[in-house]
């Protein structure tokens, strides 16, 4: 059985000038540099107020007008549609069917990225919303009235969605691995899963309402959601505007468990680049212990990676804590708990960059497929071909590992001075004097460099 | 002689570490100097300099 390599699709030693290591120590001394710059030079919080204005009246409008958001949700469930099938009645190769390629590189990966850049794209198309929405308008037309929902339980916040997280890519990177030997998920696997999900998601839709939901629980309104709020574009009162970059990720975090998606994110990334690397001997060594005490083979293995998923998300959490901790010790400071919200968001352009440095490649080279063959067979029968594409391919050399490496630095290094500088502004605000502010992000620099130097260490011993 | 050096390779975790750790002696020299620092200054006085932005 063929199988998409989804952790680093291709990787290979890079021509560096340097040893990979050096990296990690240009990229600590680039964060102090950026540490002592933030001191000196930003003394009052400049994030804390999005400054939305309005686009032009007419696109402001257009873009998120009724008939817009009809034909965006009309797409949406097309293309879920489209999965689905291929995924049940499509090829059983990863590779060739349409469904695979789809869900977990065009959309799980292409939203968080162009979210980034401009804002929540995935909200207009989001398959569930569209049709819980229009559910919703058929309800109100035949009974007269709006659909009753049960109030949300706001102890569970975004709990749910954290989750959900950490499931779809178990789904992906544990359940699609089976016998020792990576396979990639089964297609009709994805779309079972898929079909669950979207009764899962609608039945909630109707007990809390859809935009409750979407907010809170849809693991990928959610996910992309929070990515989006590094975006320059937003919707206000039903307008379309621009607003102050990273400035919106300020206001994300408030809701209980929060926190745990954006940890959630950092570590299932981690666990994937650091399964097949960095984690390789000790993930051997525990499953070949669950295999010697008569654990099948399969269930040993999922075992095992779901042992590293979670203690993953306890690092990573152990970590931000760590520093959050370190900022209690600065005169003023306010409670543990806020303080544990309050810099939640920092990890965002954290997670993005991790999403970058890990998957840019496979997204780019995937995508060839996906506009391709998949595109006009997306069966993978081999007997179709609706766009004429269905003899194209992937062109490997569009990237060479040298450049994949340098694009994977700097997204690590772009990613982690974000960071810092949605944590110093944060400081700015629950410690007026600027040097106390200073004083109270030690603890985050070595959050920081923490993650950056692994991040570099996971993808050296990957690509290497 | 040889240096045992076949098996590096599996340390060079070392070298991807040694920046964190610099950073967390940087933070806790700092923090032990400004604490010595501020338990020094006589009682109601401010032992940092003055910030222009206070005013």
């Amino acid at each position: 059985m063929s199988f998409l390599p989804f952790a680093h699709a291709l990787v290979a030693r890079q021509d560096l000038p340097v040893p990979a290591w050096l990296f990690a120590w240009g990229a600590s001394i680039v964060l102090i540099v950026s540490f002592f710059a933030l001191s000196v030079a930003w003394r009052k919080p400049r994030f804390e107020e999005v400054r939305w204005r309005p686009l032009g009246a007419g696109l402001a409008r257009g873009l998120v007008s009724a008939p817009a958001q009809v034909l965006c949700g009309l797409i949406g469930v097309f293309l879920l549609g489209v999965a689905l099938y291929a995924g049940l009645r499509g090829t059983e190769a990863p590779d060739r069917n349409f469904a695979l390629t789809f869900l977990y590189v065009t959309t799980w990966l292409g939203f968080p990225f162009f979210s980034a850049l401009l804002g929540d794209v995935f909200r207009p198309f989001n398959p569930w919303r569209a049709l819980s929405r229009s559910a919703g308008a058929g309800f109100r037309a035949i009974a007269g009235q709006r659909p009753a929902h049960l109030p949300y339980p706001e102890k569970l916040g975004r709990w749910p969605a954290a989750v959900g997280l950490i499931a779809v890519v178990w789904l992906e990177i544990v359940y699609g691995s089976s016998g020792g030997v990576a396979v990639g998920l089964d297609p009709h696997a994805a779309a079972t899963a898929a079909l669950v999900y979207s009764g899962y998601t609608l039945a909630m839709m109707a007990l809390f309402g859809t935009e409750v939901w979407c907010e809170r629980g849809e693991v990928f309104s959610v996910y992309f959601g929070m990515f989006s709020q590094l975006g320059c574009f937003g919707v206000e009162d039903g307008r379309l505007g621009y607003r102050r970059p990273l400035a919106a990720a300020t206001h994300w975090a408030t809701l209980p468990g929060s926190a745990a998606v954006v940890i959630a994110s950092i570590a299932t990334t981690s666990f994937d680049g650091a399964q097949e690397g960095a984690f390789k001997s000790a993930i051997e060594s525990t499953f070949n212990w669950f295999a010697d005490r008569g654990v099948d083979l399969t269930t040993s293995l999922r075992l095992t990676d779901t042992i590293f998923i979670l203690l993953c998300f306890a690092g990573v959490s152990l970590v931000y804590l760590l520093g959050v901790r370190g900022m209690r010790t600065i005169r003023g400071a306010p409670s543990l708990a806020t303080l544990r919200i309050g810099f939640a968001h920092t990890l965002i352009p954290i997670a993005l960059a991790y999403l970058v440095a890990h998957y840019f490649s496979l997204f780019v080279f995937q995508e060839q497929a996906q506009f391709t063959y998949l595109l006009s067979d997306p069966l993978g029968t081999a007997h179709t071909d609706l766009f004429g594409t269905a003899s194209g391919g992937i062109d490997f050399r569009l990237l060479s590992a040298t450049t994949i490496w340098y694009v994977q630095v700097g997204a690590l290094v772009v990613g982690h001075v974000l960071g810092l500088t949605l944590a110093h502004d944060r400081a700015l605000v629950y410690w007026p004097n600027y040097r106390d502010a200073s004083r109270s992000q030690y603890w985050m620099l070595a959050v920081m460099v923490a993650f950056t130097c692994f991040g570099l260490y996971l993808l050296s011993v990957s690509n290497g | 002689m040889t240096l045992p050096l076949a098996h590096i390779g599996h340390y060079l975790w070392v070298f991807y570490l040694l920046p964190v750790l610099f950073v967390i002696a940087g933070i806790l020299k700092t923090t032990i100097a400004e604490k010595r620092r501020e338990e020094d200054a006589p009682p109601g006085s401010d032992p940092g300099e003055k910030d222009p932005d206070d005013d």
